[in-house]
């Protein structure tokens, strides 16, 4: 019974496909340029201007990490006249699909290649940091790169040097932004693991911190709040930048079991939202620099 | 092989269903406006919605739950985050248990049954996964006896040291409720490492391919008995020590002092490279599976149960013949004891993460959440539908 009520859900799944997913492979002679991220997806969109379709892969709010793709968008992407990844062993889900065409012979275009990348460590393991885009200096080498991999494809983009502009302005305003920012304060106390590069362009400190879970805030001790206590007083910061599920309950249980004051606010990503400032790439780090720039000027 | 129970029909599945569908509207958008699109005739072809693992989804922090079965079978799932128990199908009524921190698997004499926390956590190094599904009973293996449980990120070893056997199922199809079994082995530890099988056998320790054949190193070990799998290696117990073979294929024996009561099972933190087991009457071992090194800490009593949360105080936790939680701080020798909360003549069942053990009341469908960390501090009771007889922290 259960599999028969999964097949009929499915069938509707396919259906609505059906509806909606032939943006460009059918009516459309222009060629088809696919995307695995919806960060690269919005960048390369303003590149190309109108001189290509863009295929996304990753769906609004999905993690890159581990987002898969339909047997129908695996084929189209065998189909593409140039691939664009993100690389680093970001895409973990999608990897397979842009190596079967790569071998299919579409040429593939690796931002992480056009980068000087940055390493992650923990005491067990390492390796690179894919979380480029938090450093609009290095999507500047990624779309110069770009340029010219679009060109070798057939593809001729209209908006590089706008698009380049814009990176350049986005560059100036967050650093004028952080700026304002004390230096002794420029400490991201985070369980966000993204902004590596972020910190590595303007000079800030990551201060990795045991985030209490859920059941710790159930009936929790100054015990279990201790090392967030002690980095936060070692950061000298008033905002923590957490993804949590009960921000508000945390700076209660902060303040009540250990006397430490602090704002949670969370920041975007590693994807775009369907609406809203992280809408687009400029717009989500616009808004993260007002997130940081506020979080941590409040007194 | 299999011998699917009934299986729930949970509600919550077609949601996510029509989720999937939601967000392939989102997906397939590109930067032109539509023409029709390529005709779905062959609904296999969308059959995978996108997303991330199909009927789960992924959370901010860890899912952990409780998953409990009664001494009749009556088996129940307590939210640890919101607070719920929901009932599950019942099983066959345990005599024997284990769990890998997602899968509960239980057995009488006659057949082993798989349950499903429905929550687990992936590593990735750098970044975790956390997904939450609908928990459910997923079926039964023929075959009984004293059990094991172990999981990589692919694969689920069940082993029955007392017969000398062991299975490895496809741990993704165990997540859609099917049991698939791809290999199966003689062996009395089988743990799976990467995209291979460490198995302690007759002929020592063999590592093997996916499928169970012999594909690289084998070591001397005696009698082999307990294993878990680190971030630093696949640990096999032995008469004398213990073997640990690590990422590269390459095998050691880290031998115990001549005489010592060896361990026959380990138990840690998930993932952590330091271990516990029972040292005899002493007390607990750790062995540090990463520096090769085993430490013996003794206790005032002889212990029931221990394991090793190997965070920077270095706790263990454990459960002591008077039924008494007593935890260590290695790093400074601190002990903290709670009153008698454990049956002392039962096995007790323990089970903890990075900021909470839970140990089963002796007397009552009760479980009891210690604060290690905050001198083995009674933080919560929580009262299930019955005693538990079987239990898992899952989502781990």
């Amino acid at each position: 019974m259960r599999r028969a009520r999964i097949a009929a859900a499915l069938a509707l799944a396919a259906g609505v496909v059906a509806a909606t997913a032939g943006c460009s492979s059918a009516g459309s002679d222009r060629p088809l340029v696919a995307v695995t991220t919806n960060i690269l997806g919005d960048v390369v969109t303003e590149v190309v201007g109108d001189a290509a379709d863009v295929m996304v892969l990753m769906p609004p709010g999905a993690d890159p990490h581990s987002f898969e793709v339909s047997a129908q968008e695996a084929a189209r992407l065998r189909a593409a006249d140039l691939v664009v990844e993100n690389g680093l062993g970001l895409e973990e889900g999608v990897a397979r699909h842009v190596e079967a065409a790569a071998s299919d012979g579409v040429p593939v275009f690796t931002a992480g290649d056009h980068v000087e990348a940055l390493e992650w460590t923990t005491e067990d393991d390492s390796g690179p940091d894919p979380h480029l885009w938090t450093d609009p200096a290095r999507m500047v080498d990624v779309v110069e790169a770009l340029d010219g991999a679009l060109r070798d494809a057939g593809v001729e983009p209209s908006g590089t040097d706008a698009y380049l502009d814009e990176l350049a302005a986005l560059d100036t305003a967050m650093s004028d932004a952080f700026e304002g920012i004390p230096e002794d304060r420029r400490a991201l106390v985070t369980n966000h693991h993204v902004f590596g590069y972020l910190a590595d362009r303007y000079g800030f400190r990551v201060v990795g911190a045991v985030i209490p879970s859920g059941t710790t805030l159930a009936s929790p001790s100054a015990a279990d709040l201790r090392d967030l206590a002690s980095a936060i007083d070692e950061a000298g910061v008033p905002t923590i930048f957490a993804d949590l599920s009960q921000p508000a309950r945390l700076a209660e249980v902060l303040a009540d079991e250990v006397d430490v004051h602090v704002a949670i606010r969370s920041l975007a990503t590693e994807s775009l939202t369907q609406d809203g400032d992280a809408s687009t790439y400029l717009g989500m780090m616009r808004s993260n620099t007002s997130a940081i720039v506020d979080g941590l000027s409040i007194s | 092989m299999n011998e699917p129970t009934t299986r729930r029909a949970p509600a919550r599945l077609l949601t996510t269903a029509a989720i999937a569908a939601g967000l392939a509207i989102g997906l397939t958008a590109c930067s032109t406006g539509g023409s029709s699109g390529p005709a779905a005739d062959d609904p296999t072809a969308t059959a995978k919605p996108h997303g991330y693992v199909e009927g789960a989804s992924e959370a901010q922090e860890p899912q952990v739950r409780l998953l409990a079965v009664s001494a009749t079978g009556a088996t129940a799932v307590h939210d640890l985050l919101g607070g719920e128990t929901t009932e599950l199908d019942r099983i066959d009524a345990p005599e024997h248990s284990a769990t890998d921190g997602r899968f509960l698997v239980t057995s009488t004499g006659e057949r082993t049954t798989i349950v499903d926390g429905g929550a687990w956590t992936v590593d990735h190094g750098d970044h975790t996964h956390y997904y939450a599904a609908e928990p459910r009973v997923v079926g039964t293996v023929r075959g009984g006896g004293p059990v094991e449980v172990h999981s990589s990120e692919t694969t689920t070893t069940i082993t029955w040291p007392d017969r000398g056997e062991a299975v490895a199922l496809d741990r993704a199809a165990l997540g859609q409720g099917d049991v698939e079994e791809t290999a199966r082995v003689d062996a009395t530890v089988l743990l799976p490492f990467g995209e291979q099988l460490v198995a302690g056998t007759t002929d020592g320790v063999r590592v093997l391919d996916a499928d169970g054949a012999p594909a690289g190193a084998q070591q001397a070990c005696a009698d082999p008995a307990g294993g878990i799998v680190t971030r630093a290696g696949a640990v096999v117990g032995c008469a004398d020590g213990a073997v640990i073979v690590d990422a590269d294929g390459g095998a050691a024996t880290v031998a115990l002092p001549a005489g010592a009561d060896r361990p026959t099972a380990f138990s840690a933190r998930s993932g952590r490279p330091t271990v516990a087991g029972l040292a005899g009457d002493r007390g607990a071992w750790l062995l540090d599976s990463r520096e090769r090194s085993w430490r013996l800490v003794e206790t005032e009593r002889p212990l029931r149960a221990v394991t090793a949360v190997d965070d920077e105080d270095e706790h263990l936790v454990a459960v002591d013949d008077r039924g008494r939680v007593v935890v260590v701080t290695a790093s400074t020798g601190a002990v903290a004891t709670t009153d008698p909360l454990v049956d002392p003549d039962g096995r007790p069942l323990l089970q903890l993460d990075a900021q909470r053990a839970y140990v089963t009341d002796a007397s009552g469908a009760r479980v009891h959440e210690v604060d290690f960390a905050d001198g083995a501090r009674v933080a919560r009771s929580i009262d299930l539908p019955a005693a538990p007889v079987a239990f898992a922290e899952v989502g781990l």
